[in-house]
């Protein structure tokens, strides 16, 4: 996990939840964070900061910003609506609140799971046995994947689901490995199929919306609203 | 998040408007958001910076209420994204003032109008 990677991950987010926005207020948020996560990098990086902690550090940043970057969205949607009056719009900006408001919910999810893995892992082996928790947050997990997998150009997405099936495969029928309980000693084989499945269902139940429902293109011409 | 009280300030809008006028008076009248995040997390001794979405939702909000005034950078440094450069207005620096000389009297932190 390096600074560079969960700054991709933060672009990622901020693209998604400034979607069909009124485009002068989606780009000042992207080139803000943009810019903010840049000099992050930059300055922990002069100061000595090992990458690890660098990421993580961005990484909680987006993570206790969630909340306000999804009302700070339904703000803006609700004023955007009004000044277009465009009934079809409005509908559409509807959906997209709803959509991000689920989409947020797996991606605090998504980072409690792995949060929970690290802790597991590095402090408490304990944390590794089954739990109805841990079926909870690895739900959680695999949903956040599958959410944030539907950013993802379709062949990654694709080969990443045949490598879990395929690793969930191995660890299910090999003896050695099922002696040693999974392959990786984190997660079981049918959390591996679970994870999968959600990615597949995310991309193929969901299919990209048609461009009509997209923002009108004089919604770009709304004044900036800081 | 506590809730707002109207005509008041969050708390994370005072220490951001308190934390502008410090770097005001210490020759920096103008600032970017990661700067202030790292302005704050040092006046307030914590390790942790400010959420990307809290920190600037508020410093929208300041602006909505005519605390704060921004514009982009004119060029950034070669291979650095531009930054938006915030600066107290006149409202502002009056409203830090009377809370960081009154944090706990009835003026501090108050707004005279709600955003538009």
């Amino acid at each position: 996990m390096t600074p560079e990677q969960i700054a991709a991950l933060v672009a990622k987010w901020v693209r998604f939840y400034t979607r069909r926005l009124p485009s002068s207020t989606a780009q000042r948020r992207v080139n803000e964070i943009d810019a903010d996560v840049y000099d992050h990098i930059e300055h922990e990086r002069s100061s000595g900061t090992a990458d690890r902690r660098i990421a993580l550090s961005i990484l909680s940043r987006m993570a206790r910003g969630l909340a306000a970057d999804l009302s700070w969205r339904a703000r803006h949607a609700c004023t955007s609506r009004a000044r277009t009056n465009i009934r079809t719009y409005a509908r559409g900006a509807g959906m997209g609140h709803s959509r991000t408001a689920l989409v947020t919910l797996l991606l605090a999810a998504s980072i409690a799971g792995l949060v929970w893995l690290f802790a597991g892992f590095l402090f408490a082996p304990e944390l590794r046995d089954p739990h109805p928790l841990a079926i909870v947050v690895w739900l959680g997990f695999g949903g956040g994947l599958a959410a944030v997998s539907r950013a993802a150009p379709r062949r990654v997405v694709l080969g990443a689901a045949a490598l879990l099936g395929v690793v969930a495969a191995a660890d299910l029928v090999t003896p050695l490995l099922q002696a040693r309980g999974s392959l990786t000693g984190l997660i079981s084989s049918s959390e591996y199929t679970w994870i999968a499945i959600a990615i597949l269902t995310a991309n193929g139940a969901f299919p990209e919306r048609a461009p009509s429902r997209r923002s009108p293109k004089s919604s770009s011409n709304v004044p900036a609203q800081s | 998040m506590p809730r707002r009280k109207p005509g008041t300030l969050l708390p994370l809008e005072i220490e951001i408007l308190e934390v502008a006028l410090s770097l005001s008076r210490s020759g920096e009248p103008t600032f970017h958001g990661f700067g202030l995040a790292n302005a704050m997390r040092e006046q307030r001794e914590s390790r942790s910076l400010t959420g990307h979405g809290t920190l600037y939702k508020a410093l929208n909000r300041l602006e909505g209420y005519g605390l704060l005034s921004s514009e982009w950078e004119q060029q950034g440094t070669q291979g650095r994204p531009r930054r938006r450069l915030y600066e107290l207005t006149g409202a502002g620096l009056r409203v830090a003032e009377e809370s960081r000389t009154a944090p706990s009297s009835p003026a501090g932190g108050r707004i005279a109008s709600e955003p538009a």
